[in-house]
């Protein structure tokens, strides 16, 4: 994905951090045993 | 779910580079929903034990969810605590995933009944993950207690039995179990579910057993190595991403969220940057505020300092900096180490000169909190004798000291020494 991108539209910046979630696969469960 | 407002992208950054600049809402949010818990853990981040009369009500944990809800956060990781033993609790799961806040909860199984899993199975907006820390009664009792692990494995059972498939098995690794990972991987395929290893850290009782507990330097090149040969379908809660400075990253968010897509709730309704990180320089304010947890979120002044980019300090000139990004921050605060250098558990040893010099030079960090239960002993010396577990043979066998002494935990009052009952106020 162009970072560039990112700077966009402020439409653009919520399909873009979609996707941003996705790409860096967050297990999303931390602090807590 | 959107970035907040960040300078312009440098040409070649990576995405997950602005995630320093925070996003409108967390991706990670833990919520305790109490301090009770029928455990006394010996490495609890939470110092759990006894409920906090302050505990937010039904109404009050209804109206979160709302907010919640509000602001499209896409489900809440619930721990504690043991958070089953509140009598809402079930309640406030209908709760939140009728309004579309999904909740993963993590549980030591004390209430997980044939029934219980039943009712869970059914929900498709539901996690659950049981926690043992031993694949073994002696390696996960003498840290989680007498019994616990036998109660995690009939919760698995129960819901292997109702047909809840994939719920998580939660293991924090120590010294005492990082040679036990193939076996806890062997107990999650038996029932069905998923392993989720978890970094120990000195936060809560934590900071009390972790000179003990905490891998071994070899261990933690043994644990990446695991990680990377097995880690496809492991999880990780992105926890160990300091481990990254080994070479190959690890999958997931390779930086400290805190305050910027991590935050925690605490049980009285106070929001934290991080779940490890219970003490007053952390904390950023209450759902209880004007302005309720969104308010908190997107306005405190901690968190606006905290949606900076690491500078790096003594770590940047290191050539792993951009893996590690300086490890965990609650790391180096209990452990006393200073925030802008190396990890404690640096895996290029250079937190261990820092921590060679710690007891001479640096302060170590309390908690703020003690919701411990008061079976404690206290000694005259001051120090606190910790019992890891009580079965002496287990102890032995481990090669664990039955009795720490550590220095200043006495300074920590209950918050309330009427509460000697953990389960006090609640139904059973």
């Amino acid at each position: 994905m162009d970072p560039e991108t990112t700077t966009g539209s402020a439409e653009d910046g919520i399909v873009e951090t979609d996707t941003l979630v996705e790409e860096v696969s967050i297990d999303g469960m931390c602090g807590v045993y | 779910m959107t970035l907040l407002e960040s300078p312009k992208a440098a040409p070649g950054a990576r995405l997950v580079d602005l995630f320093e600049y925070g996003l409108d809402a967390p991706i990670c949010l833990t919520w305790e929903l109490t301090y009770a818990c029928n455990l006394s853990c010996v490495h609890c981040l939470s110092s759990s034990g006894r409920r906090d009369p302050r505990e937010l009500s039904t109404e009050e944990c209804k109206a979160v969810i709302d907010e919640l809800e509000r602001m499209q956060v896409f489900y809440v990781n619930i721990g504690g605590g043991e958070p089953t033993v509140r009598s809402d609790f079930w309640e406030l799961v209908d709760y939140a995933t009728e309004h579309r806040v999904g909740v993963k909860f993590s549980t030591n199984g004390v209430k997980i009944t044939r029934e219980i899993a039943e009712r869970l199975a059914r929900n498709d907006y539901l996690d659950i993950q049981i926690s043992i820390d031993g694949a073994t009664p002696e390696v996960n009792d003498a840290v989680r207690g007498p019994g616990s692990f036998a109660t995690a494995i009939r919760a698995m059972e129960h819901l292997q039995a109702a047909g809840f498939q994939n719920f998580k098995l939660s293991v924090v690794c120590t010294r005492q179990n990082i040679p036990q990972l193939d076996e806890f991987k062997a107990i999650a395929d038996r029932y069905g579910a998923q392993l989720r290893l978890t970094r120990l850290r000195p936060s809560g009782r934590g900071a009390d057993v972790w000179d003990e507990l905490h891998p071994l330097p070899e261990q933690q090149r043994e644990l990446y190595d695991w990680l990377v040969a097995n880690g496809e379908g492991v999880l990780t809660g992105d926890s160990f991403f300091h481990l990254s400075a080994f070479g190959q990253a690890l999958p997931g968010l390779n930086l400290c969220g805190a305050g910027r897509v991590v935050c925690l709730i605490d049980p009285v309704g106070d929001v934290y940057a991080c779940p490890f990180a219970i003490h007053e320089e952390f904390l950023a304010g209450s759902v209880r505020d004007e302005g309720g947890f969104q308010g908190v979120w997107q306005r405190s002044e901690l968190f606006q300092r905290l949606r900076v980019p690491q500078a790096g300090g003594a770590c940047a000139s290191c050539r792993f900096f951009d893996s590690c990004k300086g490890g965990c921050m609650a790391a180096k605060f209990f452990t006393g180490l200073p925030l802008d250098g190396p990890d404690p558990e640096c895996v290029q040893g250079y937190g261990e000169a820092l921590l060679a010099q710690r007891d001479a030079d640096l302060e170590r960090k309390r908690p703020s909190q003690d919701h411990s239960h008061r079976t404690t002993r206290y000694s005259k010396s001051g120090k606190v004798p910790i019992s890891i577990g009580r079965r002496p043979d287990a102890v032995a066998a481990l090669d664990i000291k039955p009795n720490l002494g550590v220095a200043s935990a006495a300074a920590r009052r209950p918050v309330n020494d009427r509460m000697d009952d953990p389960l006090a106020d609640f139904a059973s």
